[in-house]
């Protein structure tokens, strides 16, 4: 089989990662707002009898090698000289789309010319005649509607068979070129030279536009209505905070919780019953009941049991994602993100905080300049990523039990507003870099494609369970040792075990702040490898103790079991603190390694673990002073 | 005879488990590939390198 290299290019949003997923059937980030690919991404495919490798490269809307985007989508095509290069188009604004395309043609780059997005070019009445745009620029050109699978399927044919050695520039290109070339020999200084061959490009692609496309001017405005009530100065921030509110709702009461709870029940009830009773009928030796039964079910199940939680809050913030709304969050937020130094730009990566703080950390190198990179690497970790929202939800379901929505959504503000003082701290202390400006590109609201949601929400899931049958079940087994093993071997008392002398240790600086009980210093030092070990490790250390002295009760379910113990071990404010403190405390050992490995030093990594602790540990302390102080 | 027949089922699952997470930190992978990386698999995930 003979093979085929394939380079897609074009501008951020123009459904080039779409197409790229119809083409390799791999999944990936496929965003709604600008600049949602930051790195190259290959696929593999065979079509026709041949190998072909698909390569997605950012988007970007110049290659001016300014930006890491704009470098890494140059240097590719020059040096690595794919067989074809597709730049996909927004058939819908070419004027714009044609500037990259008019410079990668001055780079002697051949190109195939995808117009992409027809339905939104034909709903605003945009017609584009394709056979005249090949002839005056002499290139292939073939037309696309990302979603449909028949066109992207004309699309590899057109590829697979194409011979770019066919085609050549045209006279007008050609001529174009020349004139370009004319300008660098002119003798101007930098800056003049530039604004001249920008004006000559736009003179260029004015051209071709009259020449090549037609405007009926009956376009649709939905998207137009849409801002004027969602992006209006006076109602955007009101209406993003009730569409956060509402994803909450939708998550902690109306459809995840009362499935987290059916799971919860099936895993605490019938799942440990039917384990218990064939472990007794095959008369397997007690600690190893009990460490398949508190320390493997309890672990790995106390954190299964937030699975429907995860993927029901992924589902709503990928499906907002789909529909243009998640764009229009920079644009709404960039007032506040600029009174911090940064910019609305800087609220993509945030956005992806929310699921885990490793990727929302690489997120940021989209992000233009040194200082809102750095600020927003070490402010995402506050937010409450998937890990994290297990703790907050175990807690508010058990102390406030009417409020479990409310309080978990104060949680998730209480993580934004500490990222927003933290980057303006470290703005006006650490960064004092300038801060940069930011184009933004509204993409028009659409009706999101439901397999890449689901693909989406998977991809984001998936995570969380191989996490749960790796680190989760090895953690929980290394619990179950530390927490029933002591230097004189097997323990019935946990409070003299290896892991109550780690937790009692830990435990010894939150003597103020109402948590002080081994157990939740143990759940705080296993928190740090995974969040999901708090929950795993309260799951084991409560669920164990109970069922230990109440052996006539061990028919009750381990999550009633988990939560009496709990419930017992902390007051109100004392949950409401550690709740506070888990949202905000060192991040995770993955974490760690990616600032490490982003910011390229050991310091950086340092000061965010220590930064962060210090910054928990004060508010927590506030939090729960503060509560007594007022009689909570 | 159950309890060492679980035990060695056991003992395979944490074997595997650490070997995950082993490679996991020897590779510099993370199990959120894929979640909002842009990553299309492990194969492709630009942090994973792979």
């Amino acid at each position: 089989m003979s093979s085929l290299a394939v380079a897609l290019t074009g501008n951020p949003n123009t459904g080039k990662s779409t197409i790229f997923n119809e083409l390799t059937g791999a999944r990936q980030k496929i965003g709604n707002w600008p600049g949602v690919t930051v790195d190259k991404k290959i696929g593999y495919l065979s079509h026709q009898g041949r190998n072909i490798s698909v390569v997605d490269l950012p988007g970007t809307y110049s290659v001016n090698a300014r930006s890491p985007e704009e470098k890494i989508v140059i240097d590719y095509l020059l040096n690595e000289k794919p067989d074809l290069v597709v730049d996909v188009l927004d058939s819908s604004n070419l004027e714009r789309n044609l500037y990259l395309t008019i410079q990668l043609l001055e780079q002697g780059i051949p190109l195939l010319l995808d117009l992409n997005m027809q339905d939104e070019a034909r709903r605003h009445g945009i017609r584009v005649d394709t056979e005249k745009l090949g002839a005056t620029l002499g290139m292939p050109v073939v037309e696309t509607t990302a979603r449909s699978r028949d066109s992207i399927h004309t699309l590899l044919d057109v590829f697979t068979s194409t011979v770019m050695e066919k085609y050549q520039p045209s006279e007008k290109v050609r001529a174009h070129i020349a004139r370009v070339k004319e300008l660098c020999e002119s003798g101007l200084s930098a800056d003049a030279l530039e604004e001249k061959i920008i004006e000559e490009r736009y003179a260029f692609i004015d051209n071709v536009v009259a020449e090549c496309v037609s405007v009926a001017g009956v376009g649709s405005k939905t998207s137009e209505k849409i801002d004027a009530v969602l992006a209006n100065g006076w109602t955007a921030l009101p209406l993003f905070l009730v569409m956060l509110y509402a994803v909450f709702q939708i998550t902690f009461e109306w459809i995840g919780q009362p499935m987290a709870d059916a799971l919860d029940d099936f895993i605490g009830g019938p799942l440990t019953d039917a384990v218990t009773e064939t472990l007794e009928s095959w008369e397997v030796a007690d600690w190893m009941q009990s460490l398949i039964v508190d320390g493997v079910i309890g672990g790995v199940g106390g954190v299964l049991t937030f699975v429907p939680l995860i993927f029901v809050l992924f589902f709503c913030l990928s499906f907002l994602d789909g529909t243009g709304y998640m764009a229009r969050v920079a644009f709404i937020t960039d007032p506040i993100m600029r009174r911090v130094g940064l910019t609305g730009k800087g609220v993509m990566p945030l956005m992806m905080g929310f699921g885990c703080a490793v990727p929302a950390i690489m997120g940021a190198r989209a992000l233009d300049s040194e200082k809102d990179r750095m600020t927003s690497i070490l402010v995402t970790p506050f937010l409450t990523c998937g890990a994290k929202l297990p703790i907050m939800a175990l807690f508010a379901a058990m102390f406030f039990p009417d409020n479990a929505a409310n309080v978990v959504f104060a949680m998730y503000i209480l993580g934004v507003v500490m990222a927003i003082v933290a980057a303006k701290l470290l703005g006006g202390t650490v960064f004092q870099e300038q801060g940069s400006t930011f184009l933004l590109e509204l993409p028009p609201y659409r009706l999101p494609d439901m397999k890449t949601v689901l693909l989406e929400t998977w991809d984001k899931g998936k995570g969380y369970l191989i996490k749960a049958g790796t680190i989760i079940f090895a953690m929980s087994v290394l619990i179950w040792f530390l927490g029933n093993f002591n230097f004189g071997g097997m323990t019935e008392e946990m409070n003299e075990s290896f892991l109550a002398a780690l937790g009692t240790a830990m435990s010894k600086l939150f003597i103020f702040h109402g948590f002080d009980t081994w157990e939740a210093g143990a759940a705080v030092i296993t928190g740090i490898l995974a969040k999901e070990s708090v929950v795993s490790t309260m799951g084991i250390l409560y669920g164990v103790g109970e069922i230990s002295a109440e052996a006539e009760d061990a028919v009750e379910t381990a999550a009633t079991l988990m939560q009496s113990g709990m419930a017992s071990a902390f007051t109100t404010m004392s949950a409401v603190a550690f709740m506070v403190f888990s949202q905000l405390y060192t991040p995770c050992v993955t974490a760690l390694g990616t600032i490490k490995k982003e910011t390229g030093s050991w310091k950086w990594m340092g000061f965010s673990a220590a930064y962060m602790f210090a910054v928990a540990w004060l508010v927590s302390l506030v939090v729960y002073q503060g509560g007594r102080l007022l009689g909570f | 005879m159950a309890t060492y027949i679980l035990g060695a089922i056991l003992a395979a699952f944490l074997f595997l488990a650490a070997r995950h997470i082993y490679r996991n930190l020897a590779d510099g992978k993370h199990d959120c590939c894929g979640e909002e990386t842009n990553c299309t698999s492990c194969a492709s995930c630009p942090h994973c390198g792979k």
